[in-house]
C-alpha cells in the first residue's frame, strides 16, 4: 500500500516563521493582532497551559499555522495558538496561506476551501497528528445568530447601519470566541493524544 | 474625489475577486484596483463601503459586495 505523502516535512516546517517573526512582518491589522494577543493571554487559563504542557509531554510538539493578516478569524485564532505555545513549548510556525497553497491544499475545509486559520498538530518526528479548521462551530453559528437578530431589529435603516451593528457585536464576542476556541483545541488534542 | 471608473477593493487568494476581475478584463471594463491586504489605509477606506470583498464603488455612487458565483472574503 502506498504511504500518504506530505509536502510539510521536517525541513519545511522548520523554514515557517516564529509568531512574532510573523507578527513582525505583517501588512495590516497590527492593531488587531495586539489587542487579541492581550485576550489570549486570558483565554489561556493556568489549568489550559498545564494541560497544554502535558499535551507536549505526550507528543503533541508542533504546530504549524496557515493564516493571512487581513482576515478576523486569524486575527482572533492565531493569538490563542500563539498564546497556547509560549505556555506549553510547543513549537509553532506560520505559514502565509497565498505563498504556500501547496501546504494550504493538504488540509482543505471539507475538502473545497483554503479556509483559515488552520491550525496542523505534529509530534517531533514530524509525524501527523491532527488539524483544526477556522473556527468552532459554535462560534459559526452564533456569528449567524447575530447577523439574523440585527438584521431583523435594524430592518429597513439601510447596509451601513445593520454593517456597522453587525461588526459592533461579532467585535465584541471575540475574546469569548477566544475562549470557544482554546476549549475546541483541547477537545481536540484530548480525544488525539487519548489524554 | 469621485472616480470616473470603478474602484475595486481586493485581497489576494479572494476567490470571488478573481473571478470579478477576469470578467471585467475579459470584457474591456475600465476600473481601478485597491489591494486591502497591502495597506492599512486602503483596509480602513474599504470596511467604510463593506465586510466582504471584493466591493465595489461605481462611479455614481453604488455599492456592491461580493461577486456571484465566487466566494467573498470577510474584512470587517
Amino acid at each position: 500500500m502506498a504511504e500518504k505523502t506530505t509536502v510539510v516535512t521536517a525541513e519545511r516546517f522548520a523554514q515557517g516563521l516564529t509568531y512574532a517573526d510573523y507578527l513582525a512582518q505583517i501588512k495590516v491589522n497590527q492593531d488587531r493582532f495586539s489587542m487579541y494577543d492581550e485576550t489570549a493571554a486570558e483565554a489561556v487559563t493556568d489549568e489550559d497551559a498545564g494541560f497544554f504542557k502535558s499535551a507536549v509531554e505526550n507528543g503533541c510538539a508542533r504546530v504549524l499555522v496557515i493564516g493571512e493578516d487581513w482576515c478576523p478569524d486569524v486575527y482572533r485564532g492565531m493569538p490563542v495558538i500563539g498564546r497556547i505555545a509560549e505556555v506549553s513549548g510547543m513549537d509553532m510556525r506560520v505559514f502565509a496561506r497565498d505563498e504556500h497553497l501547496d501546504i494550504a491544499d493538504e488540509f482543505l475545509n471539507r475538502g473545497e476551501f483554503r479556509s483559515i486559520p488552520t491550525l496542523v498538530f505534529y509530534n517531533a518526528d514530524q509525524e501527523y497528528l491532527c488539524h483544526w479548521i477556522e473556527r468552532p462551530e459554535s462560534v459559526t453559528e452564533e456569528m449567524a445568530e447575530i447577523t439574523k437578530a440585527v438584521e431583523s431589529e435594524l430592518f429597513g435603516q439601510g447596509e451601513d447601519a445593520v454593517r456597522d451593528a453587525r461588526r459592533e457585536r461579532v467585535n465584541a464576542r471575540f475574546p469569548e470566541w477566544q475562549k470557544d476556541t482554546v476549549k475546541d483545541i483541547r477537545a481536540l488534542l484530548s480525544q488525539t493524544l487519548g489524554a | 474625489m469621485v472616480s470616473s471608473v470603478p474602484i475595486v477593493y481586493t485581497i489576494q487568494g479572494c476567490d470571488a475577486c478573481v473571478k470579478l476581475l477576469d470578467k471585467w478584463n475579459a470584457e474591456g471594463v475600465v476600473f481601478e484596483e485597491r489591494r486591502a491586504d497591502l495597506s492599512q489605509d486602503i483596509m480602513e477606506e474599504a470596511r467604510k463601503y463593506g465586510d466582504v470583498v471584493p466591493i465595489i464603488r461605481f462611479p455614481d455612487g453604488r455599492v456592491e459586495e461580493g461577486f456571484e458565483g465566487g466566494i467573498g472574503c470577510y474584512i470587517g
